[in-house]
């Protein structure tokens, strides 16, 4: 989006454009940056332009260095020249044929993941809640460890069954979950701690489920479902990206315009609905988006751990907003993401960990120091 | 709109008049779930009022404000709003004419004030148009008028109490709608703050003609403040109209179970409430004989005389006897041939203090055995005293009434 910047209008019109800058951070008033441009018009200060557009850098990078490393590694600018239709065929075939599914299911993946983590924290009002509390998560592991596990003997899920059918069991499981916690927590109304609390209980039934699928499995299927239950790419395709980002094309306009009530939400149910909120409408349209993000995601890549829930509160963090932002925590999401699924093929060796470790491994000790420091300073 | 000083002369930073709004309950029974708040409920909110809701927890104050802002259905019977039923008006459209601020409204963690008044323009944005330039003047306005435009970049956590209720009023004001809902504006602030808040609510009004309807639990502060008042108990109204006519003792007694006085300050022109708290209520005790031919029997040699000659001690204490309940009265505690009997348990909760007995007159008090004794009057022995749960006995031959003391 084109924005022209404007200096308040409600200061007299004979300053200079940097003085009424200057000014707001003194005086106070209406601070942040108005953004008109026709009938479009938003508010934002500068921290929640720039921040975005860091991340967007570091997401870029990621990219490419994910593309980049490998077994054959190849410099980063030929791979930029390739991803402009440049380089040399042998060069061409392991980056578009197997390195960037990887990347774009890893980073689709991560956005999805982690705007649906925003949605999720803000509409439970709770900074620990994220889409697995919504059942998707283990609605889609049930799904896809009963196909590992009953789909065939000893290992033997291949081909179409395991390309096509175990991300629409897990996507199935997944949408299930999400609707029975939904039913389940409708009753007068959806109230952010019934559905967080429906949602646990929801959770902890269907991983009783998993495990008992589990035990009753083989070694070789319950490896597999190990596997798949940490979240890895190592089996991305572009199958697996075609998948995700048209649910991701989808959820980001929709997003546009369900972050205006998204803002509101963030009060108690009487003052937002005051505001003129319809409370439930707006919750029931963000969770459903929440979900079905939630759902293609696990089914392209498993359930990636943390990513969900760190992503938002970086988001919220570094930009120093009240609500969890919707598109940072995407592209933060993606970045995270990425980056993990790089450490994890590149800094063990031969060993190759699944991204799931790694977000795990990489976002809990982040936030943990941006909650000391913001503790220092902020007392938040 | 420029700039002005800031909190300047009223009307300087007057919103372009709002729109007029009006309220009406009619058959109006309010529920959450199974429990009935509010029922048969007709009230009406006139244009440009100041409208305090006053009664106990828990009789329905808050659930009626509620309904008024459409945030509660009503189970039977319609809130109309400017005439028209407040549920057939879209959400967001009440919201551009309600203004409504909740007992105690939660905040995003770590919001500016800025921000959160900005939200108060939410009703008059869409996605797409986020920040007019009239959302921009309205918050400024809105900051400016309640005092808080240099503490807008300031987080709601780091503010005192006050600055925090003033930030949320802002946020309602913003909204720039002609009727303002307050649920209890003034809780958990200190006196100074209390009427702090208040003189901005009536200040508002008296700029721009607002209507304002709050729940109010001071009770002096609402006939203060408010024009109208309108009392509450167990779902009803039980009495509105002005402050002066609401707000009596017998009205505190029936709605609040509280003992008070209400005394007229001339100086200032309000109403004083002085609780006068859990002593028990005085009440007239008329002893008379039953037989009006006993008419000359004289209650003093029956136990029964004036205590003047009693000693201190024992004036005015009963002494509780454990035979059905029989008291005494006097130093002596003499046989209680006549005297009140208390016929509960709890007799040593019991207080019962007075002056002497005198005697009167009975057929001269309205209401008193008028027509048992055509043309003569029956001697009564008549004192005031302050009694706890009265259960009177008599012993035959005498009558013992009791009558709440003005």
């Amino acid at each position: 989006m084109k924005a022209v910047r404007r200096p308040r209008p409600s200061t007299a019109a004979s300053e200079p454009a940097t003085a009424n800058r200057a000014s707001l951070g003194r005086d106070g008033g209406v601070g942040g940056i108005a953004l008109r441009v026709g009938p479009l018009s938003a508010r934002c200060r500068p921290r929640v332009l720039l921040v975005p557009c860091v991340v967007v850098l570091a997401l870029i990078t990621a990219f490419i260095v994910g593309v980049a490393h490998g077994d054959v590694p190849i410099p980063a600018l030929d791979v930029v020249r390739i991803l402009l239709g440049g380089g040399n065929a042998v060069d061409r075939m392991i980056v578009i044929e197997f390195r960037l599914p990887r990347v774009v299911v890893g980073a689709a993946v991560g956005a999805a993941l982690g705007l649906s983590g925003a949605i999720v924290q803000g509409i439970a009002r709770n900074p620990l809640a994220s889409p697995e509390i919504l059942g998707v998560t283990s609605g889609a592991a049930v799904g896809a460890v009963s196909v590992i596990v009953l789909g065939g003997s000893y290992g033997a899920v291949g081909g179409h069954l395991a390309r096509i059918g175990i991300p629409s069991a897990a996507i199935v499981g997944g949408l299930t979950a999400a609707a029975a916690v939904y039913l389940l927590a409708l009753r007068g109304g959806l109230s952010g701690n019934r559905v967080l609390l429906v949602g646990i209980g929801i959770q902890a039934l269907l991983s009783s489920l998993v495990s008992w699928l589990l035990i009753k499995a083989s070694i070789v299927d319950a490896g597999r479902a190990i596997v798949w239950l940490t979240g890895s790419l190592n089996a991305a395709t572009w199958d697996d990206a075609v998948a995700v980002t048209p649910a991701l094309a989808l959820a980001l306009p929709a997003m546009s315009m369900l972050s205006f009530p998204f803002g509101a939400l963030n009060f108690d149910d009487d003052t937002a609905g005051a505001l003129g909120v319809r409370l439930d409408a707006a919750r029931s349209m963000l969770l459903l988006t929440a979900v079905v993000l939630t759902a293609t995601a696990t089914a392209a890549a498993g359930p990636i751990a943390f990513v969900a829930l760190v992503s938002p509160q970086l988001a919220l963090r570094l930009l120093r907003t009240a609500t969890p932002p919707l598109l940072t925590s995407a592209l933060l999401g993606a970045a995270l993401t990425i980056w993990a699924d790089v450490l994890g093929r590149t800094a063990f060796g031969d060993k190759q960990l699944p991204v799931g470790i790694l977000t795990a491994a990489l976002g809990a000790p982040y936030l943990m120091y941006l909650l000391v420091r913001s503790g220092k300073t902020h007392g938040r | 709109m420029n700039a002005g000083p800031d909190r300047g002369l009223p009307g300087e930073h007057e919103s372009p008049i709002p729109p007029r709004a009006r309220l009406r309950a009619s058959n109006l029974e309010l529920a959450y779930g199974d429990r009935t708040v509010v029922r048969d409920l007709d009230l009406d909110i006139p244009e440009g009022s100041v409208t305090a809701i006053i009664g106990p927890n828990g009789c329905g104050k808050s659930t009626l404000l509620r309904a008024f802002g459409r945030l509660l259905r009503p189970r039977k019977g319609t809130v109309l709003l400017d005439g028209r039923p407040i549920h057939a008006i879209a959400r967001r459209q009440v919201a551009e004419l309600v203004g409504f601020l909740p007992q105690s409204p939660v905040a995003p963690e770590g919001i500016t004030v800025a921000d959160l008044v900005a939200r108060g323009r939410h009703p008059h944005q869409s996605w797409y148009r986020r920040w007019s330039s009239d959302d921009e003047s309205a918050v400024e306005r809105a900051l400016r008028r309640t005092g808080m435009y240099e503490l807008a970049e300031r987080p709601m956590e780091e503010l005192s109490g006050r600055q925090r209720q003033r930030a949320w009023i802002a946020m309602t004001l913003a909204q720039e709608t002609g009727l303002l809902l307050l649920d209890e504006p003034t809780t958990h602030l200190d006196l100074a703050h209390q009427i702090d808040v208040l003189d901005l609510v009536e200040e508002l009004h008296a700029e721009t003609n607002r209507t304002v309807v709050m729940v109010l639990h001071e009770l002096s502060l609402a006939a203060r403040y408010a024009t109208r008042l309108v009392a509450m108990k167990d779902g009803r109204v039980v009495a509105q109209g002005t402050p002066r006519d609401v707000l009596t003792e017998d009205m505190l007694l029936d709605v609040f179970a509280l003992r008070a006085r209400i005394r007229h300050d001339d100086e200032t022109g309000s109403i004083v409430v002085v609780p006068l708290g859990r002593r028990p209520p005085r009440r007239t005790l008329i002893v008379s004989p039953a037989d009006p031919r006993r008419r000359d029997s004289d209650p003093q040699g029956l136990g029964l005389g004036p205590l003047t000659a009693a000693a201190p001690s024992a004036r005015g204490r009963p002494t509780a006897t454990a035979d059905g309940g029989a008291v005494g009265w006097g130093e002596s505690a003499r046989p209680a041939a006549l005297a009140c009997g208390w016929a509960t348990a709890e007799q040593s909760n019991r207080t019962c203090e007075g002056g002497g007995w005198t005697r009167r007159q009975a057929w001269a008090q309205p209401g008193f055995a008028s027509g048992q004794l055509p043309g003569r009057g029956r001697v009564s022995w008549v004192r005031t005293v302050r009694i706890a749960k009265t259960r009177m006995t008599m012993r035959p031959g005498w009558n013992c009434r009791a009558r709440q003391a003005g």
